[in-house]
């Protein structure tokens, strides 16, 4: 376990307006990991990852990547962007711009980097997703699963050591969640440190190194996948976990 | 009968008459419209800042303009400054500062709605990108706000456009009212010239308000790609 | 639903105190122009006018034949031929406004013109804001018919239908004074005259000015009565309290009696229109004096 410790988060909370989102959460993520993290709704694990790249201040606690402090708004938002990207639930491209220009504009404009090699390098993600012949097209034109995985190498593009992702696959027709998850289980492959919010169990204990169960905005229980999906060792887990089964009603 | 309503338009001053009135109308038009939409800018913006008092002000004053007619407005700003705090007012300047107020009140809203419109989804992937404030509105926002700005402030350019004809109330001869006093002119000598005189005057609001309807094709056409 | 109540009934409260405010700033000069001329809207006096040179009046551009712009851009008619002597007998040079109907009371109250000449009939609504000087026109109802079955006088209309205009003074007069005419009426002035053209009624009535135009236009048709009714009169009007100016209107047009001179104006911009079929004398009025019939 020589692997550096890439993101560490240290008593962080979270309030809305008198309302505790997230009380105390500590975790460590190091280079390679992927961590899962499921949990009933407004359990706080949404916002936890908010958290982590800056889009919601928090109260207290800090979050450290590489050891530095990136909670204190020390450093620019847009620097700590780059290195910690995120993609949503909805899939949220930029409506205006085609397929190329949502995936190349941050990469021209953030980091400044050369047209003729970020479209390049556009191309070759748009090739290993599948949608090498939409480069052109606009959002509207495509479908809900062609839009994530887009939204995703628009992320990817930009070079972050570390993933993000919330419920991508939430808003999805049931057909074109598999699309999107094969897209995440590849960056797996390539050895992608990732922090991943899912409801799809199955997917979840084939692609974690570790579960953390978030209920009422603490961790209630961390595990191996094996471990969690098989002999969860808090109540609260398995009764999250018995949600998702049924019997024969026949 | 034809030729003697037609020859009205080229007797004497008649036709330059005509298009000196246009020139009233352009220069009212122009002018305001160009000063509401950078104004309306200014004020959707303000509007979309979630300050109370803004808003009440802004609210205020937006719905005060609505309510009441242009022509009262005109009315208000040309007769009832003079003789409340004595200022006078020539008939264009105030014609001017009324259609700037309305513009502006109308334009800001469509401002603030367009701003609204976009949802938070767009505001916050831009951010988690890297983008800062003033690239995520000027490559993401603001795009895509002006798309739905374009058609309803083209139609608001219109809409100015053809209410310049009221502001002959506070004096200000413009086209169609020189229109007016060419056909009363001639009321009796050729009853025919009033269908000449309004279809000149029809082509030539026609043509002022066309470029605009192209232009808002145009743009349309290319976004829609 | 209750909040956005509440909200309309703010806005119009604030409405209304801006229209109080208005008013009320609007109004209070009017008291006191008459003591000071140096209050806010206060009149040109006499004076002021020969001083500078030049005297505002505010006429009608588009009422031919009282008040209109020819084809050269100059201003013509009844109206104006007066304006153009009474800036000379002042010894000043003219310069013309156009006003409209709406708006010719407001022209005076705020002192944008001296004098309105546009077609302006004498109210006692209106003599409560403006100051009329001597008619120098007057009105009356005039009833046009078909020759083929001229109405000469309203006794001949018993039994028979008179077309009038909604709203006008027509309507009035003859439901006041002779019930027994049945009217057929109309919201616009096309359809009266389209109902005459079609037989719908025997006769039409309303202002002669009108009438009188329109039956030089249609052959067959004639204004049988030209001049019934009360007689309404048109006067140059100042602001109110202008005594000196409204003096040298009256005196002036008291003088012009002598050389007939509206006479001549009715000569110059009235008769070309009208002809002979109508008698200077149903239009004209000459030194101020209204002769009642």
């Amino acid at each position: 376990m020589e692997q550096e410790i890439l993101l560490k988060i240290e008593h962080l909370q979270k309030t809305y307006d008198n309302h505790t989102v997230l009380k105390d959460i500590s975790m460590e993520i190091k280079k390679g990991e992927v961590i899962v993290i499921v949990g009933p709704s407004g359990c706080g694990k949404s916002t936890f990852l908010r958290c982590i790249n800056g889009l919601e201040k928090i109260n207290h606690g800090a979050v450290y990547f590489k050891n530095n402090c990136i909670s204190d708004e020390s450093l620019p938002h847009s620097l700590i962007c780059q290195q910690i990207g995120m993609v949503f639930q909805s899939y949220e491209l930029f409506n205006h711009l085609t397929v190329m220009d949502n995936i190349t504009l941050a990469a021209l404009q953030v980091q400044r980097r050369k047209k003729s090699e970020v479209q390049q390098t556009a191309r070759k993600l748009l090739t290993r997703i599948g949608l090498a012949d939409k480069e052109n097209f606009y959002p509207r034109q495509l479908s809900g699963g062609q839009k994530q995985r887009i939204a995703m190498i628009r992320a990817l593009i930009l070079n972050p050591e570390i993933m993000l992702f919330d419920e991508v696959t939430a808003s999805l027709d049931p057909e074109m969640v598999r699309e999107v998850l094969d897209v995440i289980i590849g960056l797996v492959r390539q050895g992608m440190t990732m922090l991943i919010v899912t409801h799809e169990m199955s997917f979840a204990r084939a692609i974690a190194d570790r579960i953390f169960f978030f209920d009422n905005g603490e961790i209630v229980e961390e595990n191996t996948p094996e471990q969690f999906f098989t002999q969860p060792s808090t109540t609260r887990a398995k009764q999250f976990l018995n949600s998702f089964e049924f019997n024969s009603v026949k | 009968m034809q030729d003697l309503g037609i020859r009205v338009l080229f007797d004497g001053e008649n036709g330059v008459r005509l298009l000196l009135g246009l020139v009233v109308t352009l220069k009212l038009s122009i002018i305001t419209i160009i000063a509401s939409c950078l104004l309306g800018t200014l004020m959707g913006l303000l509007m979309t800042l979630r300050n109370p008092i803004i808003h009440i002000v802004t609210r205020v004053y937006l719905e005060f303009i609505r309510i009441m007619p242009q022509l009262v407005l005109l009315f208000v700003t040309y007769f009832g400054l003079t003789r409340a705090v004595g200022i006078n007012l020539s008939g264009f300047t105030a014609a001017v500062i009324v259609f700037i107020l309305w513009g502006t009140a109308e334009m800001g809203d469509l401002v603030r709605s367009a701003f609204i419109s976009i949802p938070k989804d767009q505001y916050e992937s831009g951010t988690a990108l890297g983008f800062s404030k003033l690239q995520l509105y000027r490559f993401i926002i603001l795009p895509q706000a002006l798309r739905q700005i374009i058609p309803p402030a083209m139609n608001l350019a219109t809409r100015m456009i053809m209410t310049t004809s009221l502001v002959v109330l506070i004096g200000v001869v413009e086209m169609l009212k020189t229109g007016q006093q060419i056909i009363e002119a001639n009321r009796y000598t050729a009853p025919s010239a009033a269908l000449w005189i309004y279809g000149t005057i029809f082509f030539l609001y026609f043509f002022s308000c066309w470029p605009l309807t192209i232009l808002a094709q145009h743009l349309e056409k290319k976004w829609e790609k | 639903m209750s909040l956005k109540k509440i909200h309309l009934l703010f806005l119009a409260a604030i409405i209304m105190t801006a229209a109080v405010f208005v008013s009320g700033c609007a109004s209070s000069p009017d008291t006191s122009q008459q003591q000071s001329s140096t209050s806010p809207t206060a009149f040109r006096s006499l004076d002021d006018i020969k001083k500078s040179g030049e005297i505002t009046i505010g006429v009608f551009s588009d009422k031919a034949p009282f008040g209109y712009i020819d084809q050269n851009g100059e201003y013509q008619g009844y109206d104006i031929y007066y304006g153009n002597r009474l800036a000379k007998d002042l010894g000043v040079k003219v310069k013309y406004v156009s006003v409209e109907p709406a708006n010719r009371v407001e022209y005076l109250k705020t002192g944008k013109v001296d004098v309105i000449l546009a077609n302006f009939t004498v109210t006692p609504e209106r003599a409560e804001q403006v100051d009329f000087a001597l008619p120098y026109m007057k009105v009356a109802l005039g009833v046009v018919s078909p020759d083929g079955a001229l109405i000469t006088s309203p006794d001949q209309l018993k039994g028979k239908t008179l077309i009038v205009a909604k709203g006008t003074t027509a309507e009035t007069y003859f439901s006041k004074n002779y019930p027994d005419i049945k009217l057929l009426k109309f919201d616009q002035y096309t359809e009266t005259y389209n109902a005459l053209l079609d037989g719908r009624g025997d006769a039409f009535s309303t202002d002669n000015t009108e009438v009188l135009a329109w039956a030089l236009k249609n052959k067959g048709f004639t204004v049988g009565i030209t001049s019934l009714g009360n007689i309404d009169t048109i006067a140059p009007a100042v602001q109110k309290g202008n005594k000196e100016l409204l003096n040298f209107i009256n005196d002036d047009i008291k003088k012009l009696a002598s050389e007939n001179f509206f006479h001549k104006d009715y000569e110059e911009t009235l008769k070309p229109v009208y002809g002979d079929a109508v008698n200077p004398e149903d239009l004209v009025v000459e030194g101020g004096a209204v002769n009642n019939k």
